[in-house]
């Protein structure tokens, strides 16, 4: 019994739709709980917005629009690689990164608080975002040297 | 949490996630342009490819048979069996264009008789 049929350019890339929707969910954390900057271990982000003079919600905005951008880049995928390629590559870089300091964060605030639950979800999403920037970088550099050579694929394979 | 802290040389409590972050964003965009440089490595070294496979389909003319062919010759690392296997989709290929080929100048006979008449 099928319960969800996902297209295949969806179930090949999963993890990478689930990490851009886990970006955009963060923005949304970030949005509704504000004071989540000044709690242990997340405040070093909020010093460094206000050290280049910007308010703390400009995470909150980089969050949202590189969740948004990947997932335009995964929708667009098989149409432009040259383009949606390196975007892919660059939002798993970032990625990883935010995660990851997100799961330093909640690993610090042990002890000042219980455990918390987010703790293995943004550890695996940091890891998610390692094999997805290694994925994405074989993706780009097909995509580039495509590029390189005048050749595109999918006008070959139309027979253009 | 100091244990982490002290890691970092000292660094204070709110600054560590931020510097793991930054190393992180380094260790992953390393990892990533060290999996391309293997990439191309491993292109280097001549072998039918899926591109070079779809390019014969989608032109289906002599050209792409024998480049297919000429890299079906190059490889090395293929295994027999996949070897032959893509060796008689070739010959399947080029069996099926020259059978095009044909019904084209019987077509074409055909119609030149037609406008005769």
């Amino acid at each position: 019994m099928i319960i969800l049929n996902l297209p295949p350019r969806v179930h090949k890339r999963v993890s990478e739709w689930i990490a851009a929707l886990g970006m955009i969910a963060l923005g949304f954390y970030f949005m509704l709980w504000p004071d989540a900057f000044f709690r242990i271990g997340m405040g070093g982000f909020a010093d460094i917005s206000s050290a280049i003079g910007l308010p703390v919600q400009m995470w909150m905005w980089a969050s949202m629009m590189f969740g948004l951008v990947r997932i335009g880049a995964l929708i667009l995928n098989g149409h432009r690689p040259q383009l949606s390629a390196p975007i892919r590559l660059s939002g798993a870089v970032l990625g990883a990164s935010l995660f990851a300091g997100v799961s330093t964060a909640l690993v610090m605030s042990i002890g000042e608080f219980a455990a918390s639950v987010g703790m293995p979800f943004a550890i695996v999403f940091t890891l998610a975002e390692i094999y997805n920037a290694c994925r994405a970088s074989v993706d780009t550099d097909r995509a580039l040297a495509g590029g390189r050579h005048g050749m595109d694929l999918h006008s070959v394979q139309r027979g253009v | 949490m100091e244990w982490i802290s002290t890691a970092f040389n000292g660094a204070s409590e709110a600054s560590v996630p931020v510097w793991v972050a930054l190393i992180t964003l380094i260790g992953t965009a390393v990892t990533a342009g060290s999996v391309i440089l293997r990439e191309r490595v491993s292109k280097k070294a001549p072998r039918p490819s899926a591109a070079s496979a779809d390019v014969a389909i989608a032109t289906l003319d002599n050209r792409g048979l024998d480049a297919l062919r000429s890299s079906l010759d190059a490889a090395n690392d293929v295994g027999a069996e996949r070897n032959i296997q893509l060796r008689r989709l070739v010959e399947a290929f080029r069996d099926l264009t020259g059978e095009v080929e044909e019904l084209r100048r019987e077509l074409r006979a055909h119609g030149e008789t037609l406008r005769n008449r």
